[in-house]
């Protein structure tokens, strides 16, 4: 339990013994009710897999395990990161040949929320803007994909030149809504943010001849590389990897790519500049932190996470409807950054990932969902304010350690 | 009554009113370079208002304040911190859920220059750059052997007044020509302060004018070359401590005659 060998080992063992729990959880039998002896089964399986989540994360925690880890992790990220995008990697292939197709698509899904997640965080956790209406600008970069490919025509490649298009429009939203709120903080903040989500919902249901209302826009366009379209199945020698495996591997570089970017923004000036507005927005102005400055460039870059989430959705589901981007998204999105710990972008991940699967194991319950949600929140609260994994602050390491 | 040297600050009819309270009136002053200024007076004597007018926080609805031939009332914090001023706040006002090199880092935060791009691919002239502010901010630490062993020590976790020190070293950070220290010695017992004192003359010692405010007028004895008596909101009388201590207003207002 203690040594650099005993932690390297938990690179390995941590992210594997998670794909594995994620399986597991998945491929329990579904509780449909409690009459069939299926749904005991289900049952007995959850508890089964709850248990073993609980006595993992008292391992962890209790008896020092996720310091040990957390050093681990930072003393070799690459190991770390070989280690997790492995896992990752292996996940879509395991279930394919389980024929659990669904599931790769609710992973693919999951890594959305990532994004989303990510985005969030470097807005509340970093900068301590409480925004609400963050499914605002998600919804926009999934309009602007959904639009473009089905107005102007569905251009081979145009889909990728959306991604950086979705993230500046949305970056835009982002800076015309962090503008006129500079002045407001916590609260007002919320509630200003909520409005503007709710004044976006409405429009995307009302504008009718751009968005085509509630009908929503069917035919969003996929990723093609090449005459290879990403939606068609793939032959890679014996294996067989279907749409949503595809678009899992997309969205997973692309939530790697936006995990790496927020750790390294984090650790530059920007990040440090952000983190002191948040602790003393006085003491960070004394500082030569133009915070007007800052808080607009965590606006924008917030808002273009969410943007290219947006653009991945779309094209994903093939299909926007304004019901996706509803003040219950922007509550998912927000209960993601604050279950995994506020500046806590490792935890903001295992959230998104939780929260995404979870409720698909709950179905039975659909219509206690948000009532279950709420207790769960309300208990974290009260267990862990700290979220799943804290934030620690660390020292950049560049090669040689200085003192 | 001559100053040593010629201003690196100056104050003329400085006034700033909230509603109709006259935190600040009419008040001119001179900080000399390189030398230790003193403000003592009671509480409420606008000692704090007056440091939130140097720096920006406050605007003063008249008269002028000039740092380093330069206008500076009018201008917001940021900017005024940037030309040269830097300040502690008599409530310490660190970021708290930061370590204590990150306070020094921010501290720096003005001279640093890489934007968003060169973070994010961090560039060889951002490694560079983060790796020499790293050290300097290292060899800052060693200014007080209290600190020692503390840089990635979250500041929460320091002692009041180790917390104090990381906030003097964190204006120090920003290589200020002028150091504003709002009662540096504040709840601190008397060896502790005293210490403090000798190291504030050590501060001087480095180049750096310091304004010092203090309403314990034997902190100040020791430490101030020129001191400045202030009472509600103006200014009672300037000198050596010698003359401020001993002049019948500053008895009379300050130390309580009544």
């Amino acid at each position: 339990m203690n040594g650099p060998r005993a932690a390297t080992w938990l690179l390995w063992a941590g992210p594997a013994f998670v794909l594995a729990w994620v399986l597991g959880f998945l491929l329990t039998p579904e509780v449909r009710g409690l009459a069939e002896p299926q749904d005991f089964a289900g049952l007995a399986g959850l508890a089964a897999l709850a248990a073993i989540a609980w006595c993992a994360w008292r391992a962890l925690d209790r008896r020092g395990l996720l310091t040990v880890f957390d050093e681990a992790r930072h003393r070799a990220p690459a190991q770390f990161g070989l280690s997790v995008l492995l896992c990752a990697a292996v996940f879509p292939l395991i279930l394919a040949q389980l024929g659990k197709y669904y599931w790769i698509h609710v992973g693919a899904l999951s890594l959305i929320y990532v994004i989303l997640a990510v985005g969030l965080n470097l807005v509340v956790g970093f900068a301590g803007l409480l925004v609400i209406g963050f499914a605002a600008f998600y919804g926009i970069g999934a309009y602007a994909a959904a639009i473009v490919t089905t107005e102007v025509g569905d251009l081979p490649h145009m889909i990728w030149l959306l991604i950086p298009a979705a993230a500046v429009l949305s970056a835009a939203f982002g800076v015309l809504l962090g503008v006129p709120t500079l002045r407001l903080r916590g609260d007002y903040l919320a509630i200003v943010t909520l409005g503007f989500g709710e004044i976006t919902r409405i429009v995307f249901t009302n504008w009718d001849t751009l968005t085509r209302g509630p009908r929503g826009i069917s035919g969003v366009g996929s990723f093609q590389i090449g005459g290879w379209n990403l939606m068609h199945p793939l032959d890679v020698g014996p294996l067989r990897l279907d749409g949503d495996t595809q678009y899992y591997y997309l969205i997973l570089a692309a939530a790697l790519l936006g995990v790496f970017l927020a750790h390294r923004l984090n650790h530059s000036r920007i990040g440090r500049a952000w983190v002191a507005m948040r602790e003393d927005e006085l003491a960070a102005r004394s500082f030569g932190i133009d915070v007007a400055r800052c808080k607009i460039l965590a606006f924008a870059i917030g808002a273009a996470y969410a943007g290219v989430a947006g653009v991945f959705f779309g094209s994903l589901q093939g299909f926007v409807d304004p019901t996706s981007f509803s003040f219950l998204e922007s509550v998912l999105i927000l209960s993601m950054v604050v279950l995994g710990g506020m500046g806590s972008l490792s935890g903001s991940v295992v959230a998104a990932v939780l929260l995404v699967i979870l409720p698909e194991k709950l179905q039975m319950l659909r219509d206690y969902r948000m009532l279950i949600f709420g207790l769960l929140m309300i208990l974290l609260m009260i267990v862990r304010p700290q979220g799943l994994i804290p934030s620690r602050r660390r020292m950049l390491e560049l090669g040689s350690r200085p003192g | 009554m001559s100053a040593p040297a010629e201003p690196v600050l100056s104050l003329r009819d400085v006034t700033k009113h909230f509603g109709g309270v006259r935190a600040v009136n009419r008040m001119s002053l001179d900080v000399p370079s390189g030398a230790i200024t003193g403000i003592i007076g009671p509480n409420g004597s606008g000692k704090t208002t007056l440091f939130n007018l140097i720096s920006g926080i406050y605007e003063p609805q008249a008269g002028e304040i000039v740092f380093r031939g330069r206008p500076i009332h009018g201008e917001p914090p940021h900017r005024v911190s940037m030309l040269g001023v830097a300040r502690t706040f008599q409530n310490i006002r660190l970021f708290n859920e930061m370590l204590v090199i990150e306070n020094l880092l921010v501290g720096m935060h003005a001279q640093l220059l890489s934007g968003l791009w060169a973070a994010g691919l961090r560039t060889r002239r951002f490694i560079a750059e983060e790796q020499s502010a790293l050290q300097s901010a290292i060899e800052l630490l060693e200014f007080f052997p209290e600190l020692a062993g503390t840089h990635d020590t979250v500041v929460k976790n320091l002692s009041y007044a180790n917390r104090r020190r990381v906030e003097i070293l964190r204006a120090l950070a920003a290589r200020p020509a002028l150091l504003l220290l709002d009662e540096p010695a504040a709840g601190m017992n008397t060896t502790e302060a005293a210490k403090l004192l000798r190291d504030i003359r050590r501060i001087r010692d480095r180049g750096v004018t310091v304004l010092l405010i203090e309403h314990n007028m034997s902190v100040i004895s020791g430490v101030a070359d020129h001191v400045v008596a202030m009472d509600q909101g103006e200014k009672v009388v300037e000198g050596s401590f010698d003359e401020v201590s001993r002049h019948p207003k500053v008895l009379a207002s300050y130390l309580g005659s009544d």
